[in-house]
């Protein structure tokens, strides 16, 4: 990584980048996108929530009482600023899901036009409701444990295990071709 | 394919097809390092955070305590924000609350009388009709002996908790219009008259100041000719009258239907067509000069009080970048320091932050008083419809306020206006009432 200048150190910003922080970063940005992505965040806010939350987990590092877990704090964070964009544009009643943009990919039942089952596999993650399409992709995907889910969702681990249990039950539904749409509370 | 396999195709994050990852680490924070601006975005949205969760954190609290009357307005908060759970929890009280306000089903349909017991049980159906004496917020309260209203159509009962108000049907009865009201034969004279539930009328008293309504209500109460008096005179003589008509009783009667249920505000309805003068507004006594520091969430408890100290303020604002978060009371940070045996916290004041109360400028004063009522250590915000802070309240400037009853002569009584009914706080009726005497 190139050094930062000098000049560039700001007041509320620690002087030197926690390595760890860059190291999360990097690891990190591309699958926090694709949960990201997963949970409706609309595709040109992406990056926008990528960067601000993690400015923020390098803004509070220094304060993390458990720096081990800084992971699920970008996420945490990342989620949260996803829920306030999801919010304003629910709030100006901006016309468009970014479901919506998936009408175009293949049914998942018939699975020969994807042969690698991903654009089927979101489509059909993007049917569940959102709080299981939250808990089934980074329990799945991203490889959170319940804990740190809940951690994460700031919510029980037993709502995760609900949830996580719902969420497979409804996908079962959905590739044997019975499954219904999302229920409401959604974004 | 099945479910498994089809979300191990997930696992791999996916690549940009246009080739754009994103900005780098290094250029990311090097943007935040050069603008100023881009500084206090992150800072600021980052407290706003901190004050979702420490809100989000103080709504458990209660929770846990079991009090989910100071729950609901802070998950409210939360759930707007998106944190956690909050919407479950809320959703949870709201349908607490309405099943609640459903009498427990007494599937006798006889006429038996059913007892009551605390909101959500069945009743006994062997049980008679009686007060409950346990003195439970939520036993329904029917006068000893009383047959409950059965049958299709019955009006159902409402736990005492769900009411602040006093409702006194007798007094009432003479007060609207007899043909605006259908009398509801299920229900017996010993609960004074009959109202058919689904329009019915609440009235309560507000003895704490004077009104017109009032005024009105002991006049017509005794049927004594309205005649013009000083209102320090009224509450003398009025609490005479009263008390031969009234029950002051904290434990008050039937209440609307289930499907009825509003809040107390909206569910008391103008009463006939007795006019009063135009009721004050909340314009007419906040002040834009209240000492109320502004600080951030992330400002520790020692300096909070410091800041509070030097401006001989009471409570404090709490801001996340331009927006009023929430405020702080002296008292709180009294408390916290006091369990820091004195020492200088450097603890944040997330924990402390209450929810701010807004009004509009417009709004009747009685709002107020009834905000801060419930909490007279605190601050109402007055702020205009764009969210621009025009002034505060605060329990000292109601209290010291100018009163119009100070007048020589009462108001006239033929100015149009709307009533305004105000609420009795559901507690037992003081043996002297001040005439400022506000709710603690």
């Amino acid at each position: 990584m190139n050094g930062l200048p000098e000049r560039s150190r700001a007041v509320s910003f620690p002087s030197v980048w926690p390595s760890e922080v860059e190291k999360l970063f990097d690891d990190n940005a591309a699958r926090l996108r694709g949960y990201l992505l997963s949970v409706g965040c609309p595709e040109p806010d992406v990056d926008d929530v990528i960067q601000d939350s993690i400015l923020i987990v390098a803004r509070r590092y220094a304060s993390l009482d458990h720096p081990e877990m800084v992971r699920t704090y970008w996420y945490r964070i990342a989620s949260r600023l996803v829920w306030k964009i999801l919010k304003e544009r629910r709030d100006r009643s901006l016309p468009g899901d970014p479901a919506d943009y998936l009408q175009a990919l293949p049914d998942p039942v018939e699975g020969a036009v994807d042969p690698d089952g991903r654009q089927a596999a979101l489509a059909l993650v993007h049917r569940l409701p959102l709080r299981q399409r939250q808990v089934l992709w980074l329990r799945v995907v991203v490889g959170f444990s319940e804990a740190e889910t809940a951690d994460v969702l700031q919510i029980s681990v037993g709502t995760v295990k609900s949830q996580f249990s719902d969420a497979k039950k409804n996908m079962r539904k959905f590739v044997e071709g019975s499954g219904e749409t999302r229920e409401e509370g959604t974004n | 394919m099945d479910v498994e396999s089809l979300l191990r195709t997930l696992t791999d994050p996916e690549e940009p097809t246009d080739g754009d990852s994103g900005r780098t680490f290094f250029e990311i924070m090097q943007g935040a390092d050069e603008d100023p601006r881009e500084r206090r975005r992150i800072q600021h949205l980052a407290d706003l955070l901190d004050v979702e969760d420490a809100i989000y954190a103080q709504a458990l609290e209660h929770l846990a305590a079991g009090d989910d009357h100071a729950a609901e307005p802070l998950l409210r908060i939360a759930a707007d924000a998106g944190v956690g759970e909050a919407e479950d929890h809320l959703a949870r009280i709201l349908a607490d609350r309405a099943a609640d306000a459903v009498a427990p089903a007494t599937g006798t349909g006889t006429g038996t009388p059913q007892a009551a017991g605390t909101s959500g049980q069945s009743p006994d159906p062997e049980r008679s009709a009686q007060i409950s004496t346990a003195g439970s917020s939520d036993d329904l309260l029917l006068p000893a002996n009383h047959l409950r209203p059965e049958g299709e159509g019955a009006p159902e009962l409402l736990p005492a908790s769900r009411w602040t108000s006093w409702i006194e049907a007798e007094l009432a009865g003479r007060l609207v219009d007899p043909t605006a009201v259908e009398h509801h034969s299920d229900v017996r004279n010993d609960l004074g008259l009959r109202f058919r539930y689904s329009t019915v009328t609440i009235l309560a008293v507000d003895l704490r100041g004077f009104s017109l309504f009032r005024k009105h209500t002991l006049e017509a109460c005794d049927f004594r000719p309205r005649v013009v008096r000083h209102p320090r005179a009224l509450r003398t003589e009025e609490m005479r009258v009263l008390g031969e008509v009234c029950t002051f009783n904290p434990r008050f009667v039937l209440v609307p239907p289930a499907h009825d249920l509003q809040p107390i505000d909206q569910q008391i309805r103008p009463v006939g067509r007795i006019s009063r003068p135009a009721a004050r507004t909340v314009a007419d006594v906040m002040r834009n000069d209240v000492p109320v520091p502004v600080i951030s969430a992330r400002t520790t408890v020692h300096e909070t009080l410091e800041r509070m100290f030097a401006a001989e303020a009471q409570v404090a604002a709490v801001e996340a970048g331009s927006e009023l978060v929430g405020v702080i009371r002296l008292s709180d940070l009294a408390q916290r320091l006091a369990a820091a045996q004195g020492s200088p916290s450097i603890e944040r004041i997330t924990g402390l932050i209450h929810p701010a109360d807004f009004v509009p400028p417009d709004a009747p004063l009685e709002a107020v008083r009834r905000t801060l009522a419930r909490d007279p250590g605190g601050i109402v915000v007055v702020r205009d419809r764009d969210g621009r802070r025009l002034g505060y309240i605060t329990a000292e400037l109601l209290l010291t306020s100018p009163d119009e009853d100070d007048g020589p002569a009462a108001p006239p009584v033929d100015q149009p206006g709307t009533v305004t009914p105000v609420l009795l706080p559901s507690r037992p009726f003081p043996t002297k009432i001040g005439r400022r005497a506000t709710a603690t």
